[in-house]
């Protein structure tokens, strides 16, 4: 409680992006009240919504680039590179979902004023789960994101699979919160804080490391965590809700609600938890052997392309447990340029399934993209940048190699080598080479349906544009990695030391405990 | 960019250019306008002919300008993972790089205009950036850049398979693309091992890194294994062999020259062997190398006999002379690994005329299968003198460029793996009897009744035919020009192996390098 007294100093400044967020967003609310009804409104709140995420990213980078303000360094809301990295791949999320949503919501007479709005307070959850270094912040921004995403999902009330979607989210979603706020409830028991720093310092000098009510809290959190980022096996609803949601809002949540809920885990994994490491170091193990293997595998079942890559983004959160489990500044680096390639590759792939469904969510299967070379080859070739970055695969992929090669690198070089997963990590890359591939030789070796493409595909030059973009920048950072190498390399987090498993000894007993100062 | 971007005068921008033409020339010529009219799909022909001869005219303007030693082209890149955009031309890659800028051109002349029809553009593109692929594998002194361009070139020949070859062109191409994407994978995995063991990714680094401070053994040998099955996947060694022949035969003819170009066998010799001497000369894993070598040898000759069509019969002698290839390297004798340096040379001339030669056949008879041929000799003598030359290169007959390599193989393996050897010298009866029966089978005998009025081959075809037919002969008689200039090579490097495999880290190295 001392931080939080302390930071609420500057909480202006510390909170202001969410403030940014959340008060744009009931603008956004406020001009749907008085706005008449109709296609305008519709587009003119997008519009809205787009300047306001704008304008935060804008003062995101403006902080960014600020020193710590007053009780930052131990307080409740964190002030390091990890934070505003993970706030400018979320925000690059939102601004994709909110141009596609924007085209889409047109073509798929969804036109209301508020969706966009929800995406801005889910946005702002995101955001608050990035920062915040406490535990019940880290529950704040959860429920805040969740909340607003269970609504988007079933925002197409006239098809059942939306309903059902939102249903089945909002219910598992609601039940693993209870698994979520169990845990920190033990582990608040056990260390007698909330806050990640105090709790570090507990578990380290008090050699909590296998005290069996942090040890239970610890299994209940990551139910709940896995819950949220679709680990198996808690990934049972991700097809179901990713296939039935609007399309824009599943970009939305394949990319803003991975990185988000990553960030906060790796967080508390690594901030608050991480001198329990040899506690839940063969958990995080395990979880992402099993995740990336039967992520992978399910995935090559799909014949609905949204399906599919609800399972592809199971088995990259499956990569990205990699990249927690080798704990290391290495780890951190390469979770954030991870989450930046996918994100990039994710919008991107979704864009183009909206724009070739034309607003039909039936139009997602795999054999709506037959021949997608001949009708729309820049299109077609796009998806195939897209599919080939998801699969890690080098030049062609663009970024995405260097995505896999960065986990790889810190899987190998962590202080524990993490072999093992390392051959497991890849071999399951193999596997996906399979659905990836799948795409592209639908796309350019198989003829065209007969009613491929309906009229509206012309209509999306905005989605357009944000498949141009994507593809470029991945292809850019395919080639030339060493910007957004060096941008994820600084993009630190305090992490604690692990070793409180076994007794400490009297000089490490004596070394001072994260003590070490905040990054700016 | 400094000017200290390399050694060797102007030869570091020659280097760039042999790499840069084919890779920027793939881009302008995808965007070239496109329409259905033959008048486009010329002009994107044309315009890639133009690009490869000028890549062919800088490998021999490389290949005369670099007599002895080696030309860096060297710039920073990554940093951050201690790589360097690094290209280096030595006395071993630049065989390899003159034969596949040569043979890319000859084969895009090969391929009429008429031929390609669908998305013309698109499939000279995919040919430029696949030869800007090969060139870089053979080209690249660091590993990163070596990665790249070994998954760079799988692209393109999986949507040349897929998208303008046969039927079963997209089935053969995902396999292909899937099994060499394994071996690429894991090592990819040691590539990562070995860049942090080492700090950077640059040759240079792991060379003094192999020589310095070698990694343990078991590290090695793992790592080892790992950069072996990605070399042997993707050269089709046995028992990795099953893509080739549906790649190669389902194909269009220049993707198939391309397969016969051994980049995997290059990588095993040039990059794992260097990199790891202690457990490439480890007497189990030699042990290992030749048998499989010497399977691939027996079971390529003896599949050959069994096939439907010609090309199938080349794709499995291709299978059975990367076993010598093998064989050769894993002997690790001077001679072996010079005549393992011609077999793949040779290899390459071979295999790819005869594809382009049954290519040409191909198209004048739609099926090509060996029932529904016979005396085509009469009605195509100028194809079928070729083929007969090709064949004879192929089963290694002396005065050929086949034999010369072979031979070496063999007899600098003999005192190694004399056993082997002797297995491995039953199939050049074999390779005799598979070729000689495919050749008598379809060009001689009684005509088949559906070759109708088939044409023997046009101008511009007997051209290309008859530069594969003067690089046969002429490395058959002489072929001391290319030897002179490997062996250089192939000694300092079979020298600087041994010496590193000889500094065998010991168990005090082992503590120390991994605690």
């Amino acid at each position: 409680m001392n931080g939080l007294r302390a930071a609420s100093l500057d909480l202006g400044t510390l909170l202001l992006p969410e403030i940014m967020l959340s008060v744009g967003a009931m603008f956004v609310l406020l001009y749907g009240v008085f706005a008449p009804e109709g296609v305008v409104s519709t587009r003119r709140a997008h519009l809205l919504a787009i300047v306001v995420t704008l304008a935060t990213a804008a003062a995101a980078a403006m902080l960014a680039n600020q020193a710590a303000p007053l009780g930052a360094a131990s307080g409740p809301l964190a002030w390091d590179g990890f934070r505003w990295a993970s706030v400018a791949v979320i925000l690059l999320g939102v601004l994709g979902s909110l141009v596609m949503a924007m085209e889409y919501n047109e073509g798929a007479a969804l036109s209301a004023p508020e969706p966009p709005a929800l995406v801005l307070f889910s946005a702002t959850g995101m955001l608050l789960l990035v920062g915040s270094r406490d535990l019940m912040l880290i529950f704040l921004g959860i429920e805040l994101m969740s909340l607003a995403i269970y609504v988007l999902t079933g925002l197409d009330r006239s098809r059942a699979g939306s309903a059902e979607a939102a249903l089945k989210y909002f219910l598992l979603g609601a039940f693993s919160t209870g698994f979520l706020l169990y845990g920190m409830a033990l582990v608040y028991g056990a260390t007698g804080t909330t806050n990640l720093t105090q709790m570090a310092a507990v578990i380290e000098s008090r050699t909590l490391g296998t005290d069996p009510l942090l040890v239970g809290g610890l299994a209940l959190l990551f139910v709940g965590f896995s819950f949220k980022v679709a680990a198996v096996p808690f990934h049972m609803w991700t097809p179901d809700v990713y296939e039935g949601a609007p399309t824009p809002y599943t970009a939305f949540m394949a990319a803003g609600v991975k990185t988000a809920a990553f960030a906060a885990f790796a967080r508390l994994l690594l901030d608050g938890l991480g001198p329990a490491y040899a506690s839940w170091h063969y958990a995080a193990w395990v979880l992402a052997a099993v995740t990336m293997v039967v992520g992978n595998v399910l995935a090559l079942a799909q014949q609905n392309v949204k399906r599919m890559l609800a399972y592809s983004s199971i088995a990259h959160a499956g990569y990205l447990l990699v990249a927690i489990t080798s704990r290391s500044a290495d780890g951190v680096a390469s979770l954030v340029f991870y989450s930046l390639a996918y994100t990039l590759a994710t919008i991107g792939s979704y864009c183009v399934l909206s724009i070739v469904s034309g607003g039909i969510e039936k139009r997602t299967r795999l054999t709506d993209l037959a021949g997608l070379a001949r009708t729309r080859p820049a299109l077609a070739t796009a998806m195939a940048v897209f599919m080939l970055s998801l699969l890690g695969f080098p030049v062609a992929g663009g970024m995405g190699f260097f995505a896999k090669w960065y986990i790889l690198r810190a899987a190998l070089n962590s202080p524990t080598p993490q072999i093992k997963l390392a051959v497991i990590f890849v071999l399951a890359s193999v596997v996906s080479a399979g659905y990836y591939l799948g795409v592209i030789t639908t796309m350019f070796m198989k003829p065209p349906a007969d009613d491929a493409l309906p009229s509206r595909g012309v209509d999306a030059r905005l989605t357009g544009g944000v498949v141009a973009v994507a593809a470029v920048l991945l292809l850019f950072l395919g080639v030339y990695p060493s910007p957004a190498v060096r941008w994820a390399r600084a993009s630190t987090m305090p992490m604690s030391p692990a070793r409180a498993v076994a007794a400490p000894t009297p000089m490490q007993a004596l070394a001072p405990v994260n003590s070490q100062p905040m990054l700016p | 960019m400094t000017a200290a971007v390399g050694t060797g005068g102007v030869a570091p921008w020659v280097l760039l250019a042999l790499f840069m033409v084919p890779l920027i020339g793939s881009l302008l010529v995808w965007i070239l306008p496109r329409s259905a009219d033959d008048v486009h799909a010329g002009l994107a022909r044309n315009v890639t002919i133009g690009l490869l001869a000028i890549t062919a005219a800088l490998a021999t303007t490389l290949w005369f300008m670099v007599p002895s030693g080696t030309a860096t082209f060297d710039v920073p890149w990554i940093e951050d993972f201690g790589a360097r955009f690094q290209l280096a031309a030595t006395g071993l890659s630049l065989p390899l790089v003159l034969l596949t800028a040569f043979l890319m051109l000859l084969s895009v002349i090969a391929t009429d205009r008429e031929s390609v029809t669908l998305r013309a553009a698109s499939y000279y593109a995919q040919i430029l950036l696949l030869t800007a692929g090969i060139l870089g594998i053979f080209l690249a002194a660091d590993l990163l850049v070596f990665y790249l361009c070994w998954e760079l070139m799988l692209v393109p020949l999986y949507l040349l398979i897929g998208v303008w070859g046969t039927g079963k062109g997209p089935a053969a191409g995902t396999t292909f693309f899937i099994y060499t994407m394994v071996g690429s994978l894991l090592m990819l995995v040691a590539i990562v091992t070995v860049a942090s063991a080492a700090g950077g990714t640059t040759f240079d680094v792991l060379r003094e890194m192999a020589a310095n401070r070698p990694l343990p053994v078991t590290t090695q040998l793992f790592c080892f294994g790992a950069f072996a099955s990605a070399f042997l996947v993707k050269s089709a060694l046995i028992p990795f062999h099953t893509w080739l022949p549906d790649a190669q035969s389902e194909g269009p003819p220049l993707a198939a020259v391309a397969l016969g170009i051994k980049v995997g066998t290059y990588g095993l010799l040039v990059i794992a062997y260097p990199l790891f001497p202690t457990a490439a000369l480890h007497p189990t894993t030699r042990l290992v190398l030749a048998t499989l070598g010497v399977i691939a040898v027996l079971y390529g000759s003896l599949v050959a006999l069994a096939q439907p069509d010609f090309r199938r019969v080349i794709s499995y002698a291709s299978i059975a002379h990367l076993g010598f290839v093998v064989l050769g390297i894993s002997a690790f004798t001077p001679e072996s690994l010079n005549g393992a340096m011609l077999v793949m040379l040779n290899a390459g001339i071979t295999t790819g005329g005869m594809f382009l030669a049954l290519g040409f056949l191909k198209k004048r008879v739609g099926d090509d299968r060996f029932h529904a041929l016979g005396g085509l000799a009469r009605q195509m003598p100028m194809l079928g003198a070729v083929v007969v030359l090709f064949a004879l290169a192929n089963a290694g007959l002396p005065g050929t460029n086949g034999f010369v390599g072979e031979f070496l193989v063999l007899i600098g393996s003999f005192s190694r793996f004399p056993m082997l050897v002797l297995c491995a010298t039953i199939s050049v009866i074999l390779a005799a009897a598979y070729l000689l029966w495919s050749v008598q089978r379809m060009l001689f005998g009684p005509s088949a009744e559906t070759a109708g009025n088939v044409t023997d081959l046009t101008r511009s075809e007997a051209a290309v035919m008859g530069c594969f037919v003067v690089a046969i002969i002429g490395l058959g008689l002489a072929p001391s020009p290319v030897l002179n200039r490997m062996n250089e090579s192939v000694t300092s490097l079979a020298n600087r192996v041994t010496l590193s495999s000889l500094m065998t880290p010991t168990a005090a190295v082992d503590a120390e390098v991994q605690p």
